[in-house]
């Protein structure tokens, strides 16, 4: 296996599978077990959906998922020319009460990326777009 | 490539009428609507005691949650004269109990492994 591995897909909800498939196939390779695997396919599944959802609604849009194998971590880099949106600015919500009790379901995404890998970071590339990275350590 | 859901229902006769729905597929950003749109219909034809079968679901992510959260909602009027109904969960796979944990619902929903005694919960 040569890293890192890229996929573009267009920012529509119909590629959601295909970036899931992509990420399974391509951690898997790279070291991380079937736990892990499971927690940084939902982390990056919710990334990608929050940019397709909030950052590019109308679509068109195009997102680069590249997955990078280390010794000791998966690292995942995901690209997008969508509005620019640092997602890891985002409160957290408070889920010390009953999630049940809140009027208004969702709001669980960004939460969820943030609590399924051991980094987070965000920046703007060269070129303008959001690049978000997620480390997932192995073992 | 797109994602896909199908959601298939049956009724079953215990102490009380229970409408289960089957779920097979994955529950994401592109199929949580048609969850919520079914247990809508559902509720509104006078069911108020649903069985979720999760057992099928190969992927969830917060939208899933958040469509049984929704359907929660609605559930707490579906009973006789507005009081509320019941909803249970069977069988989470690993990808939907890692949400449901994660995000702190496990503490909150009915959840069984085992059909019948998902059905007396009732």
């Amino acid at each position: 296996m040569t890293w890192p591995q890229n996929l573009q897909i267009a920012a529509d909800l119909d590629s959601l599978k295909q970036a899931r498939d992509f990420v399974e196939e391509t951690t898997q390779l790279a070291g991380l077990d079937q736990d892990r695997t499971g927690e940084l396919l939902l982390a990056v599944d919710e990334a990608v959906t929050n940019i397709i959802m909030h950052g590019c609604p109308q679509g068109g849009c195009t997102i680069e998922l590249e997955v990078q194998g280390k010794p000791d971590a998966c690292i995942i880099r995901i690209r997008d020319d969508a509005a620019l949106f640092d997602p890891t600015a985002i409160q957290d919500p408070n889920l010390d009460i009953s999630p049940l009790e809140r009027d208004a379901p969702g709001g669980f995404g960004v939460y969820l990326f943030k609590h399924l890998v051991d980094q987070t970071s965000y920046c703007t590339t060269p070129d303008g777009r959001n690049e978000l990275t997620l480390l997932k350590r192995i073992g | 490539m797109s994602s896909a859901l199908r959601i298939a229902v049956s009724e079953e006769k215990g102490n009380v009428p229970v409408t289960i729905l089957h779920l097979t597929g994955d529950l994401d950003g592109k199929t949580y609507q048609e969850l919520e749109a079914k247990a809508a219909e559902i509720i509104g034809a006078g069911a108020s005691n649903l069985l979720f079968d999760l057992g099928g679901v190969g992927f969830m992510g917060s939208a899933g949650m958040r469509a049984l959260h929704a359907i929660s909602n609605k559930m707490k009027t579906a009973g006789p004269n507005g009081s509320a109904g019941k909803m249970t969960l069977l069988n989470p796979t690993d990808a939907v109990a890692r949400v449901l944990k994660t995000l702190g619902f496990d503490q909150h929903f009915s959840i069984h492994t085992n059909l019948e005694e998902a059905l007396k919960s009732f």
